[in-house]
């Protein structure tokens, strides 16, 4: 499916202590991959929530497409911060779950399944319950089981957080590869500035107390890219600036 | 996980070997053999009457004079029991389901399941009988209503249990409500329910005694008046070892049953890492 454009405009959104999201706008073209920093608390999770659908606005838009958000659905697929694998169903039942409920058919299910588990190299672990891979795996899971549906905009929560350096920077890599070739709109959220430099085509930096746009960075590296472009005076430049930004923010809050 | 520093010469508790096979076996066997001698010195000895406390050749010679009425005996209880148990699990669960699943069902029976769940089902029983007389109906009636009411209440607990985050990865996924409740809800809340159903075959069996002890014509219970009546304390013990055996097969065979639906759960794994942890004692 071809990636879809993302609108947000002003999305306020309030648990009864005073806004959480102040009056937020975005826009993020079809394909781009726009990751989104901000201090723990700053409302990144409410941001992505409510761009799923899972939470209600109290004020303001979100639009797929031109298409006005008013719950979740599987044109917005999400990677939780949390791990969020069934762990009553194996591997492959994981990733076929959005397309069973979709009701596709079960040839074209697994050849789908087949094809999404060797994207994320889960490829011979197909009948393994969750139980049994590492985290790392197990966020692999999560990625396929979201990216199978073919989702015109993919979300994803803070995905690696919990995951050793190695382990992410693959991941990482393998996310970037993945998203470039499918041409996926991305949302992706993190508080690791290196993690949010290398695969963002613009990294937005969330003020907390109420939540709002405080800057847009953009990454001038085209995508896919190599994992060595971190060792780059080029890449440290954008994630100093990045880091300056966000510093600026959390002084003045 | 298991493996041991290689350089131990840091003061490092050494790690408690399982016991072998047949002092496990010894071990194992003192309480019971104890309590096997302990029942042949007080009845053989002639310390107790055997009115309180028949000797095993009393309890074998007894087991003899039943094994005529022991099959029909069986096999009514055994059905009774079994279909008040089928039941009351099937119609505990859907009740719990259906509360959980549908507002107009939860406003309608949560107050009357609040408030009947504490009444003994025991305190029934004069009333069942009162109401729909003796007969396997009434009596098939009693177990499922207290098979259905201890699965009723466990289903809607684990409902409100489940992980909040799976209902929402199924949400984004396109899932509609009853798919939600057919493929999340129901595979989270089976292992707890499992705890339940063993808990409500146990106690089904009680109930059936009870159900039997006041109204009757056939069936183990309605034995064991009988052999009250005649003051033969061995044949009350030969049905009482009967219901045992009976109610341990029942459960091992829920077990048996379960296994391939629960293979997902931690469960043997978990045990293995508490056991690793604080070690077998
Ligand atoms: N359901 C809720 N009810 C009430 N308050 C909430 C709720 N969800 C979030 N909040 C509050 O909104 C604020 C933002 O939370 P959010 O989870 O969006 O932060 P975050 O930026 O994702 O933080 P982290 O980096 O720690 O994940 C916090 O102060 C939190 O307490
Ligand atoms: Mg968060």
């Amino acid at each position: 499916m071809s990636p879809a454009a993302l609108t947000i405009t002003e999305a306020t959104v309030d648990f009864g202590a005073g806004p959480v999201l102040d009056q937020v706008s975005l826009d993020v073209a079809a394909g781009e991959f726009v990751c989104v920093v901000g201090a723990s608390g700053s409302g990144k999770t409410t941001l992505l929530n409510a761009i799923a659908g899972l939470v209600e606005l109290d004020g303001g838009t979100v639009a797929v497409d031109g298409r006005r958000v008013t719950g979740p659905g599987p044109d917005r697929a999400v990677v939780f911060q949390d791990d969020a694998v069934f762990p009553w169903l194996s591997v492959a039942r994981n990733a076929a779950f959005g397309l069973e409920t979709q009701g596709v058919g079960k040839a074209e299910r697994r050849t789908r399944v087949t094809d999404v588990l060797a994207t994320v190299g889960l490829t011979g672990s197909e009948e393994r319950w969750p139980r049994e891979l590492s985290g790392g795996m197990r966020k692999r899971v999560d990625l396929a089981r979201a990216l199978a549906v073919r989702p015109p905009v993919l979300l994803m929560d803070e995905p690696y957080g919990a995951l050793d350096m190695l382990t992410k920077e693959r991941l990482q890599a393998d996310l970037d590869r993945i998203v470039s070739h499918e041409g996926m709109t991305v949302v992706f959220i993190t508080h690791d500035l290196e993690e949010a430099v290398f695969l963002a085509d613009r990294v937005i930096v969330l003020a907390s107390h109420p939540g709002r746009v405080a800057a847009e960075i953009r990454v001038p590296f085209a995508r896919p890219r190599d994992p060595e472009l971190r060792l780059t005076p080029d890449f440290q430049a954008v994630r100093g600036e990045v880091l300056h930004h966000l510093q600026a923010v959390e002084t003045t809050a | 996980m298991t493996a041991v520093p290689a350089n131990a010469a840091a003061p490092v508790r050494p790690r408690r070997r399982p016991r072998v096979g047949a002092r496990r076996l010894a071990l194992r066997a003192v309480v019971p053999l104890t309590l096997i001698g302990l029942w042949c010195l007080l009845s053989y000895g002639g310390i107790v009457d055997p009115l309180y406390l028949p000797s095993p050749t009393e309890m074998w010679n007894a087991f003899n004079e039943l094994r005529a009425d022991l099959p029909s005996a069986i096999a009514t209880t055994v059905g009774m029991t079994l279909t008040g148990f089928v039941i009351g699990t099937a119609l505990g669960v859907s009740l719990g389901l259906l509360m959980a699943y549908s507002s107009i069902a939860r406003d309608l029976l949560s107050d009357v399941l609040d408030l009947t769940r504490p009444v003994p089902v025991f305190a029934l029983i004069p009333l069942f009988l009162l109401w729909f007389g003796i007969g396997r109906g009434p009596q098939i009636a009693l177990i499922a209503l207290g098979t259905s009411v201890i699965l009723g209440v466990t289903t809607l607990e684990a409902i409100r249990n489940v992980n909040p985050i799976h209902v929402r990865a199924a949400l984004t996924l396109g899932a509609s409500r009853g798919t939600i409740y057919r493929r999340v809800v129901l595979p989270s809340i089976f292992p707890h329910l499992l705890g339940a159903i063993r808990v409500a075959a146990a106690a089904s069996w009680g109930l059936d005694v009870a159900a039997e002890l006041i109204g009757s014509q056939n069936g183990l219970g309605y034995l064991m008046i009988v052999r009250q009546q005649y003051l033969d304390t061995a044949g009350i013990l030969v049905v009482v070892v009967v219901y045992a055996v009976l109610a341990l097969a029942l459960d091992r065979a829920i077990v048996w049953l379960e296994r391939p639906l629960t293979r997902w759960t931690h469960r043997d794994q978990r045990a293995g890492v508490a056991a690793s942890i604080l070690g077998r004692a």
